[in-house]
């Protein structure tokens, strides 16, 4: 492979091209499910059975079912007609969906909007799936080995940018615009914006050229017949795919999602953190984390891929229990000392279907902690006049506000997972490419790699939210799917795994 | 170092099997989602895919390791 490499100016080309385009896709991705509660709000009625089970199979299937089909299908393409127009389709029918996304008028207008997000949001979940392996393969292709790692660590940083600028682009639309105007029309913005970027990318990747090594095997006729028999279908070949699954991509997988999504999900919905503190820790843990993918990409080329991700995955298995509890520790009430507590009531007569009197008792009451830490509690209590209703359960929102002191440890916490992150997902690109042959690259890795993410991953948060709600079980417990999943991992890994960098032969 | 992979290969196998008991019985009792579209969805999309991948794929890594087809020859 050292001899296909090119020169410095077309090498950062083809990683711009590729890292921008898969840049795009995790974007696209993204917008859609941070805005789920606008989109089941105007596309997925919650009185309409059928919309709301299409609202479920657009969250599901997107994500787990379609993105492996996805690495399969583009997979066996690319390796069949090339590594550029492959990606270049799948970058085009991500951002085509997503811009549609934007223009399908709401459900109240157009009955048939639900079926149609639905099938949009399946080609997003197909085009994902056909993109990163691409894009991993695309610049692999063009380094040699002793860079590989370095190189490619550009590609690994796209999924997380790929948040921080669907979070951004929602935060920043939202400050412009307002919260209500957000709500009404403003939340399309994200999504047709989507076209422009997909634009410029198109014709930044329709400059370049195929991938050195790809155009040379297909120049000798030696592209496989048929990808998807010779990488699934080979039992040699097989057994690697297995190995990638359940000694790297698995445990990647999950701690991927639990730096990225479980975290937020944990500070939003169990600490009950404002969304402004939030998101704002969010995206600055994500801004200060990311150059590390670059770091540990770059330091897997002189020590190995290997031990690099067994770390961060050893690490997280020890670290996840005491830096849950820390971050708890920073929003629970219980270990504070109160300073101020005030307390307002409303009382307010409303008139119900029936036309009587319901009455809605709202109770805010407002604590002041030594530490800084405000938190609110509103109770909206609604007794019907109706005698013969039973009574409705009272409404309860908590909103926590981190004192600065808190909010800088909540922030260094979600920086350390995701500094996780960066080390089992920084030299993954490298790894799986050097792990198959050319000619079958594309298919081989694409597919552990989704099923790593997509199902082990993306599997995380319902099953977190299963164990953590189970009967009797702590708030804690949901952390121990990404912990058993990364320890079998760590296991397969360090045991089955080579760390030795390989060259490649074709 | 090769009858630890062994072992590891009989622990993969162990692991599929509870694995799938304990996921196909949370989908049964419809405690991994909230309401009863989702657990549907959840049941006709993560079975098909997860019978393959975690029973199919990880008790064919177990045998493969458990057969001595992961063993080191150096």
């Amino acid at each position: 492979m050292a001899s296909q490499t090119v020169d410095k100016k077309t090498l950062w080309s083809v990683i711009w091209a590729s890292s921008i385009g898969t840049l795009i896709e995790w974007y696209d991705f993204y917008i859609f499910g941070t805005l789920t509660v606008i989109i089941s709000r105007e596309f997925f009625p919650s009185d309409n059975p059928t919309a709301a089970l299409l609202a479920a199979l657009a969250a599901f299937a997107a994500g787990f079912l379609v993105r492996p089909f996805g690495a399969l299908f583009f997979g066996r393409l690319g390796d069949l007609v090339g590594r550029k127009y492959t990606f270049l389709v799948t970058l085009l029918l991500m951002g085509l969906s997503t811009f549609a996304i934007g223009l399908i008028p709401s459900y109240k207008t157009f009955s048939g909007a639900p079926f149609l997000i639905l099938l949009l949001r399946l080609v997003q979940g197909l085009a994902l799936g056909g993109e990163y392996g691409g894009a991993a393969t695309y610049v692999s292709e063009h380094v040699s080995s002793k860079e590989r790692g370095y190189y490619t660590s550009f590609i690994q940083t796209t999924a997380t940018l790929g948040l921080f600028l669907a979070l951004g682009v929602i935060w920043i639309t939202k400050e412009q615009i307002g919260a209500e105007a957000f709500n009404e029309w403003g939340w399309r913005i994200p999504f047709l914006i989507s076209i422009f970027l997909v634009a410029v990318s198109v014709y930044i990747r329709l400059r370049m050229a195929e991938s050195p090594i790809f155009a040379k095997i297909k120049a000798e006729g030696k592209i496989s017949a048929n990808p998807l028999k010779e990488s699934f279908g080979n039992k040699a070949n097989m057994k690697i795919v297995l190995l990638a699954l359940f000694g790297a991509t698995a445990g990647q997988g999950v701690v991927w999602y639990t730096g990225q999504f479980y975290a937020n999900s944990f500070i939003q919905n169990t600490l009950k953190v404002h969304d402004d503190q939030r998101i704002s820790l969010m995206l600055i843990a994500i801004a200060l984390a990311t150059p590390l993918f670059v770091v540990f990409g770059k330091w897997s080329d002189k020590v190995g891929r290997k031990w690099i991700m067994m770390a961060g995955m050893l690490i997280a298995v020890c670290a996840y229990l005491p830096l849950y509890k820390a971050m708890d520790g920073l929003a629970d009430a219980s270990k504070k000392t109160i300073v101020v507590d005030k307390s307002f009531k409303t009382v307010v007569s409303v008139a119900n279907m029936s036309n009587k009197l319901d009455t809605i008792t709202t109770t805010a009451v407002g604590s002041i902690y030594t530490d800084g830490t405000y938190i609110e509690e509103i109770t909206k209590t609604t007794k019907s006049a109706d005698t013969n209703k039973p009574a409705v359960k009272p409404e309860i929102k908590k909103t926590v506000y981190l004192s600065k002191e808190s909010y800088w440890w909540m922030m260094f916490f979600v920086f350390f997972q995701i500094a996780l992150v960066t080390m089992v997902y920084g030299p993954i690109a490298a790894f799986l490419v050097e792990l198959f042959p050319t000619r079958i690259r594309y298919s081989s890795m694409s597919l552990p790699y989704h099923i790593g993410n997509g199902i082990f991953g993306g599997l995380t948060p319902f099953i977190a939210t299963a164990l953590a709600a189970a009967g009797g079980a702590s708030k804690f417990n949901g952390l121990f799917y990404p912990i058993a999943i990364a320890s079998l991992c760590f296991v397969i890994g360090s045991l089955f795994l080579s760390n030795k960098i390989k060259d490649d032969e074709d | 170092m090769n009858g630890i992979k062994k072992v590891v290969g009989l622990l993969c196998i162990a692991v599929g099997l509870i694995a799938e008991y304990f996921l196909i019985m949370a989908i049964a009792d419809g405690s991994l989602v909230k309401n009863p579209e989702e657990n549907i969805i959840f049941a006709i999309t993560v079975i098909p895919v997860s019978i393959p991948v975690v029973l199919g794929g990880l008790l064919t890594f177990g045998y493969y390791a458990l057969k001595g087809e992961y063993d080191s020859t150096e």
